[in-house]
């Protein structure tokens, strides 16, 4: 009988002589460590011989071959300080064994279990062996998957190990780069450095900056850059680190080819321009001669017909504010509008905005309480003057026009940190909450009567977004969408910090 | 009551700023592109040039380089009336040499304002 290591209990494993001929001769037969006589030998560790096994208290009877047996020895299998079984000899006589006898079942119980344990480790080798095929073969299968995949897709993959050398290129890399991999493979990344010259510089030192010190790889981090290639083709390329709790192990960077987009998003920037430019002439001339008719230049007019040449007059201006801000925002995502940054004064340009509106609310007879807020000595920040005139300006605008007369005008303009934040807060007809997200996006405007009774291009607020990101500060608002509860434009522009 | 030479090729246009000026009580001579009013100006050397940018045959850059280059007609102020209104154009016009740079849709009483001071400025 063998002692199972799972479930601890002695079972009945093999038998020779006249009970191997039955089939009851004790399959499934199974004691406890300390049930029966076998139970007894191997908690005792200790060979036994019994003369008559029906005058011994530990004897348990299996339910056929126990009455047979009357004589026994039962010898512990020991391997080393482990006992791994039993080995029991029965004969029907009673009184037939002798000392002798034990002590040759006690040697050859030793022998049988060294043989036992052997066939035991040599079945657990196979078996590791075996697994750990199992497991080769899977990763083998795992990484030419994956190779076919990083092959089959058509953004190119390139990988740099610890030690910023370059472990893995796929084909698309190389079409996209215009270098054969074995240019790549093996090098370090320097060798960018001559290919694409100054434009991967950032690539580079930012997996620098990650492999000296992975701390300060934040998880969300994404690197992008736009690369110009040597064969006039642009790359978008996407960086991440590889990072293993704190072992930096290399680096993954995705490139794009996206020579074709910048060359549409080109295209629709200079059609958009000359459409603008085109449908100046003939709004120079609209304009102009309604203007002269106005002026009675060529002839007295009724009141009617001066009436409508107003309306004619405010919808060539309607159409002029279009033009102006398609114009605008083709050239700053163009990336053709430059900032001229100087030092720059908030509170002088918000008292001119305000000035402006103050004006505004008398031209159109709507009364409207503006005021500032500003300490008297505010940090200059860095910016282009006139952009940041017409951010604020745009944003006070919009606070005019969407709150009714004798409505609040608030323009606070205070410290946060290393920024003056500005808010233009207003008590008018607010923001919805489904609208608010989409408040800077181009064309969207919200469809309160107030907004939609007054002329807008839903692209004032795009425009003031980019502008105030150009200048490295940040826009957002807040509304609680309550008519009266207004609405807060707030941004942000960083203080000139002194060498 | 100046001289004044136009060169504007849209005829409405160009007929548009005609009108204002005399309108305003100057004496006008309308010209459509850069090099006819090059030859009006060594002609009738007007008081001030008002000139569109983009025209055929001599874009206005171009005319008003040539009137600076010229000895009798290099004081004479020219200004730039143009839908092209991005800062580089701008500063082109400036730099060849023009007084002022204005652009379209423009008003008419603010152009004859704007020529009024201009020719103040220039003691005409």
């Amino acid at each position: 009988m063998l002692l199972h290591a799972e479930d601890n209990l002695l079972h009945y494993r093999a038998g020779y002589g006249y009970l191997s001929d039955r089939n009851d001769a004790g399959h499934g037969f199974t004691l406890k460590v300390g049930e029966g006589l076998a139970g007894w030998v191997v908690q005792n560790r200790e060979a036994v011989l019994i003369n008559d096994l029906h005058q011994d208290g530990r004897w348990m009877r299996s339910s056929a071959s126990g009455l047979d047996h009357r004589s026994a020895i039962v010898a512990p299998m020991q391997v080393g300080e482990d006992v791994i079984g039993v080995l029991m000899v029965f004969q029907r006589a009673t009184n037939f064994f002798s000392s002798d006898m034990l002590n040759l079942v006690r040697a050859i119980s030793g022998q049988v279990a060294v043989a036992i344990n052997n066939a035991h480790l040599y079945e657990l080798i196979r078996d590791q062996a075996e697994r750990l095929g199992v497991m080769l073969r899977k990763e083998q299968e795992d990484a030419s998957r994956s190779q076919a995949i990083l092959e089959a897709v058509a953004d190119g993959v390139l990988v740099t190990g610890a030690d910023n050398r370059i472990t893995f290129v796929n084909s698309s890399t190389e079409r996209i780069l215009a270098i054969d991999e074995a240019r790549l493979l093996g090098n370090p990344l320097d060798v960018f450095g001559g290919l694409f010259g100054k434009a991967a510089n950032a690539w580079m030192e930012t997996i620098r900056r990650w492999s000296e010190d992975p701390s300060s790889y934040q998880l969300g981090d994404t690197y992008a850059e736009q690369l110009e290639l040597e064969n006039e083709r642009i790359a978008l390329v996407h960086l991440a680190p590889v990072i293993l709790q704190n072992d930096f192990l290399g680096t993954v960077s995705i490139f794009r080819d996206i020579t074709h987009e910048v060359e549409v998003d080109r295209l629709k920037s200079e059609f958009v321009a000359t459409v603008s430019h085109e449908l100046r002439t003939p709004m120079t001339a609209i304009k102009g001669y309604v203007d002269i008719l106005t002026m009675g230049a060529a002839g007295a007019l009724t009141e009617n017909q001066l009436h409508f040449l107003d309306i004619v007059r405010n919808n060539i201006e309607r159409l002029n504010i279009l033009v102006n801000d398609l114009l605008d925002i083709s050239r700053i995502e163009a990336g053709r509008v430059t900032l001229n940054p100087q030092s720059v004064n908030l509170r002088e340009i918000a008292e001119d905005v305000i000035a402006d509106a103050l004006r505004r609310s008398q031209n159109e007879n709507k009364p409207m309480a503006l005021s500032l807020d500003a300490p008297a000595k505010i940090p200059p920040v860095m910016g282009d003057g006139d952009r940041v005139r017409q951010i604020l300006g745009n944003l006070v605008d919009n606070a005019f026009s969407y709150t009714p007369s004798n409505g609040t005008i608030r323009v606070n303009i205070h410290q946060v940190n290393g920024e003056i934040q500005v808010d233009v807060q207003d008590n008018g007809v607010g923001i919805a909450p489904q609208d608010q997200s989409r408040i800077f996006e181009r064309f969207f405007r919200g469809e309160h009567p107030l907004v939609l009774a007054t002329p807008g291009t839903g692209l004032g607020l795009p425009i003031v977004r980019q502008l105030v990101e150009m200048h490295n500060g940040r826009i957002w608002m807040t509304s609680t969408g309550v008519p009266g509860e207004g609405s807060t434009f707030s941004f942000t522009l960083p203080i000139i910090h002194n060498q | 009551m100046a001289r004044i030479l136009i060169a504007e090729d849209e005829p409405d246009i160009r007929e548009l700023v005609a009108f204002t000026l005399r309108f305003a009580g100057h004496e006008v001579t309308a010209t459509s592109n850069g090099e006819e009013a090059l030859h009006q100006a060594s002609q009738i050397v007007p008081d001030i040039v008002i000139m569109d940018v983009r025209m055929p045959r001599m874009t206005g850059y171009d005319a008003c380089r040539a009137m600076k280059a010229d000895p009798i007609l290099k004081d004479i102020p020219v200004v730039f009336l143009s839908a092209k209104g991005q800062d580089s154009e701008i500063q082109t016009g400036l730099d060849a040499g023009a007084e002022e740079y204005l652009l379209k849709p423009f008003a008419p009483d603010q152009l004859s304002e704007r020529v009024k001071t201009i020719l103040s400025k220039f003691g005409k």
